[in-house]
């Protein structure tokens, strides 16, 4: 690098060691970070508002409860006592679009409402879409497989959103969703049967004309649950080579699984 | 395109003065739309950023210049020399840092500035020491605080 083309009349090195005032950052600057901080986990948020009170005050912009994280908060407090003060600070994200947030009111509804209340299913998709819509990888994959289980005008919406989830080689695909499968169905499971059980009987499978790779490509990952490098499947649709990749097989298989039983 | 057309000269606050390709310095809207407006020559006085600050600053931009087709360098490398380029910089450096992307307005470094904050500031006393901030609460609103969020804690 060409370093000092003119040469400067000042001093250069005045190395201070003294640490800058935070009153030097601009506010959205500060509450920048904090939203970074918050990215991370619920008690990094919470260590966040007891270091000064005008951090408590960054944490009640809504920028911070947009991006805060769910990671290890629990589905539900179990305390009485705690519900209400949970159910403000969720509403709070849900109404700042909190992605989390959105993901789990959605899950909720469309699995775990009676299905008296068609409502509610209607409602929890809705939350589940606009999850998707904002990147949540969980959403996407339990969203995409409701539309492909609904069928009709919405199926290929659902692939179209399912194909934001294949990685370039098919092991690494087959992994991720694994994944996110068993992360969904945790939280399904609980009380989510009968709307499984709802799914699995409107689900028809697309026709396909592919050589069957995948499928057996799957079938054997099932079983050995590893992965023979030799019959490993690139995803990527613009290479020639991938003609033995069928996302129509993947997804069929993935829809099995999903509403498995057990 | 003749060579003096290509490159481009930043002064910091301190007289310091950079000769960069003008696709490295290009990468700050700031400067973009100063060279956009022709409002300066082919010398660029920025009055906010010190030489030290505008070195580093530099660095970053060249590395994730795309120059030529100089640039394919792999997205995972590219994330290990940011998360180096970070790792040991201290409080008052990084702070310049975040000042110097804000004002030049490099939103990945301002990304990358602002993360690097939060990663080293996890407990309240790593707040206290990194930021340089004084804790104001009394124990009566602390303990307010940490009832406020016990709902996040109970297994």
């Amino acid at each position: 690098m060409k370093h000092g083309v003119s040469s400067s009349s000042f001093k250069k090195s005045h190395k201070t060691t003294t640490k800058i005032s935070l009153n030097s950052l601009p506010e959205e600057l500060l509450v920048e970070i904090s939203s970074r901080v918050a990215a991370s986990s619920f008690s990094d948020v919470h260590n966040l508002q007891l270091v000064s009170k005008t951090f408590q005050n960054y944490c009640n912009d809504g920028y911070v409860f947009q991006r805060v994280s769910f990671h290890g908060i629990p589905l539900f407090p179990w305390h009485r006592r705690n519900r209400e003060k949970f159910s403000k600070f969720f509403k709070r994200c849900l109404r700042n679009g909190n992605p989390e947030a959105l993901y789990r009111k959605g899950l909720i509804d469309y699995f775990h409402l009676d299905s008296a209340k068609e409502q509610g299913h209607g409602g929890g998709i809705e939350y589940l879409a606009r999850a998707a819509e904002k990147g949540n990888q969980e959403a996407r994959y339990v969203y995409g497989i409701i539309l492909i289980c609904l069928g009709g005008k919405t199926k290929q919406k659902g692939f179209k959103i399912l194909s934001s989830l294949i990685k370039p080689l098919m092991s690494s695909t087959v992994k991720e969703v694994a994944t996110l499968r068993k992360i969904n169905r945790d939280i399904i499971l609980w009380r989510g049967g009968p709307m499984m059980r709802q799914l699995k009987g409107s689900y028809v499978r697309e026709k396909c004309n592919c050589d069957g790779r995948t499928e057996m490509f799957l079938a054997k990952s099932c079983v050995s649950n590893g992965f023979d490098e030799d019959s490993n499947i690139i995803t990527s649709s613009s290479s020639s080579s991938s003609s033995s990749f069928c996302e129509i097989c993947l997804w069929h298989h993935e829809v099995h699984l999903f509403l498995k039983n057990d | 395109m003749s060579k003096s057309e290509k490159k481009i000269v930043l002064k910091s606050l301190d007289n310091e003065a950079f000769e960069v390709e003008k696709a490295v310095a290009l990468q700050s809207q700031t400067i973009w739309v100063m060279c956009e407006d022709k409002c300066v020559g082919n010398e660029i006085p920025l009055e906010n950023v010190t030489g030290q600050i505008l070195a580093k600053v530099i660095d970053y931009c060249k590395k994730h210049a795309v120059v030529d087709g100089d640039g394919d360098e792999s997205s995972e490398e590219l994330k290990n020399w940011d998360t180096e380029f970070t790792k040991n910089m201290d409080q008052s450096t990084l702070f310049n840092m975040i000042l110097a992307a804000n004002y030049l307005n490099i939103k990945s470094l301002l990304n990358l500035t602002c993360q690097a904050v939060a990663d080293k500031t996890k407990t309240i006393d790593e707040f206290h020491t990194f930021l340089n901030i004084e804790n104001n609460f009394t124990p009566e609103e602390e303990a307010q605080i940490c009832q406020e969020n016990l709902w996040a804690f109970d297994d």
